[in-house]
């Protein structure tokens, strides 16, 4: 036995024949995002925050703290839970799980090539 | 270390389609070339390529530990304000990470070089985990390698072992862009050593991703608690959904705090923190006003993949360069690092940790001086 497999061991569990286990089949978002480059799309909740931004005269979406500061009426907006704070504020969250419509496609639209890599 | 030709398997085909290797040569063009080998001594493996891997990996945890509450840092590093706190807290959490990749540029008689560090969205790893094993044991019963022939490869048993470790018992998800072979192929390895360290699994293109207004969901209505995603954290943070509350919902692998470590800014900031170490070349970020002039460097955006608008600078001007999306973000400047040739080509040598430990190495060349998405990849051993 070599020092590099007295360090590393022996290998077990490679894959054998037909090599990967069959996992569940791949799931898609049911209008067809991912197989091709996702079109830009807003989902409602967005659309929601940012319609409620602008009435509000903020200025940056991006910003949860700036939410959770402009909101003194809400003083137990920590940094942990700014997004709550921004949620309650501008609609996002707060209700049971389960209990909106799904909105699909708010991922892969950045992608400038393949994820992978580095 | 040395390059030396090797017989390639006649029935390799057959191989690679029973073990599901779907990308040895994706548009037409040699990915998987086995008709040569890179030979390393056990010397040049314990003493040179772990010892350094292991080195920066505790480097780069003291970098994570030094930026994450750094707001300059952060900034410096063009990751965007509303991520930070979710940042911190993952750190501070300490959510696990899987694997990371560092790539050497490596001679064999100099300490190696850091030049890239992957440390968000590895790939290459099915074929340095089990293609090139395979090709290793298959070699040795063959005759056309040498009977005591090793490799630094314990990659398959650490990535199960780390699952075990990462634990939970909960339904895992896999994203990533499945319209991509190579990322498509690399997540379902994935997922299969965390079906053997028993996960139940679900894979699933990250446009898929679904959002209720409160958290993530896949299709199928069943919550997204953990994901690991391949998927760099720049494009989750610029995403429209990487801005909603669901965010502090799922248990993300790699982790958030990973994205200081898969900026290039990071090579810079461990260059600052680490002056003059043996595995670093200098590098600064381009518009400090304070980095002394490099004669010689790469110029590299702060985010991009597989040599990507990578430009090589010397005293009298670009003498190559890569095209590309990246670089709004800002650049670094690495000094150059000379590439060692054999045959005609340039070797990089990819060494992964999985969990916190060396697990493997994966070589890659290219004739050019910039390795890319195109670069050969060569099955290597210890002889």
């Amino acid at each position: 036995m070599s020092e590099h497999e007295r360090v590393f061991g022996v290998r077990q569990q490679l894959p054998k024949s037909g090599a990967l286990s069959p996992p569940p089949p791949i799931l898609h978002a049911p209008d067809g995002f991912g197989d091709d480059p996702p079109p830009r799309k807003r989902s409602w909740a967005v659309s929601v925050g940012v319609a409620g931004l602008l009435l509000l005269g903020a200025h940056e979406i991006s910003s949860w703290r700036r939410c959770a500061q402009a909101d003194p009426a809400r003083p137990e907006a920590t940094p942990a839970n700014y997004c709550y704070a921004y949620s309650a504020r501008y609609g996002w969250g707060g209700s049971p799980a389960g209990a909106r419509s799904l909105s699909f496609g708010g991922f892969g639209h950045a992608a400038l090539g393949h994820g992978g890599g580095g | 270390m040395r390059r030396e030709p090797s017989p390639p398997r006649p029935d390799f085909a057959d191989e690679a389609a029973a073990i599901g290797f779907t990308f040895a040569s994706p548009g037409g063009e040699t990915y998987w070339n086995e008709g040569a080998r890179c030979v390393f001594s056990l010397d040049e493996i314990e003493n040179s390529l772990e010892i350094a891997a292991k080195e920066l990996h505790a480097l780069s945890f003291d970098l994570v530990d030094r930026v994450v509450g750094d707001e300059e840092a952060l900034t410096r590093l063009a990751i965007p304000r509303h991520v930070w706190d979710l940042i911190y807290e993952s750190w501070l959490r300490g959510d696990p990470s899987l694997y990371r990749r560092f790539d050497f540029g490596y001679d064999g008689k100099k300490p190696p070089k850091l030049l890239e560090y992957n440390a968000d969205t590895p790939t290459s790893l099915y074929e340095s985990a089990v293609l090139q094993w395979r090709w290793l044991e298959q070699g040795i019963e063959r005759g056309f390698l040498p009977k005591g022939a090793d490799q630094f490869n314990s990659l398959h048993e650490r990535l199960i072992d780390r699952w075990r470790a990462i634990g939970g018992g909960e339904l895992l998800h896999f994203a990533c862009l499945m319209r991509d072979e190579e990322d498509r192929g690399t997540l379902a390895y994935l997922e299969d050593c965390a079906r053997q360290a028993g996960f139940e699994t679900q894979s699933l293109d990250v446009a898929a991703i679904g959002f209720d207004g409160s958290q993530f969901y896949d299709p199928n209505r069943r919550a997204i608690r953990r994901l690991f995603k391949l998927y760099p954290w720049e494009w989750m943070f610029a995403d429209e959904f990487g801005r909603t509350p669901a965010m502090r919902k799922t248990l993300f692998l790699e982790p958030p705090w990973k994205v200081i470590l898969s900026c290039k800014g990071a090579l810079a900031l461990l260059w600052k923190h680490a002056p003059n170490h043996p595995n670093l070349l200098p590098c600064y970020f381009e518009d400090d006003p304070s980095a002394p002039p490099l004669a010689c460097y790469a110029r590299k955006p702060l985010y991009s993949r597989e040599g990507a608008n990578i430009e090589l600078v010397t005293g009298s001007g670009r003498l190559t360069g890569r095209d590309g999306h990246y670089g709004a973000e800002g650049f670094v400047r690495q000094q150059m690092f000379d590439l060692p040739t054999f045959d005609g080509v340039h070797p990089v040598l990819g060494c992964w940790i999985v969990g916190d430990a060396p697990a493997g190495m994966g070589v890659r060349e290219d004739p050019g001086l910039i390795t890319t998405n195109r670069s050969q990849f060569v099955p290597h051993m210890i002889a």
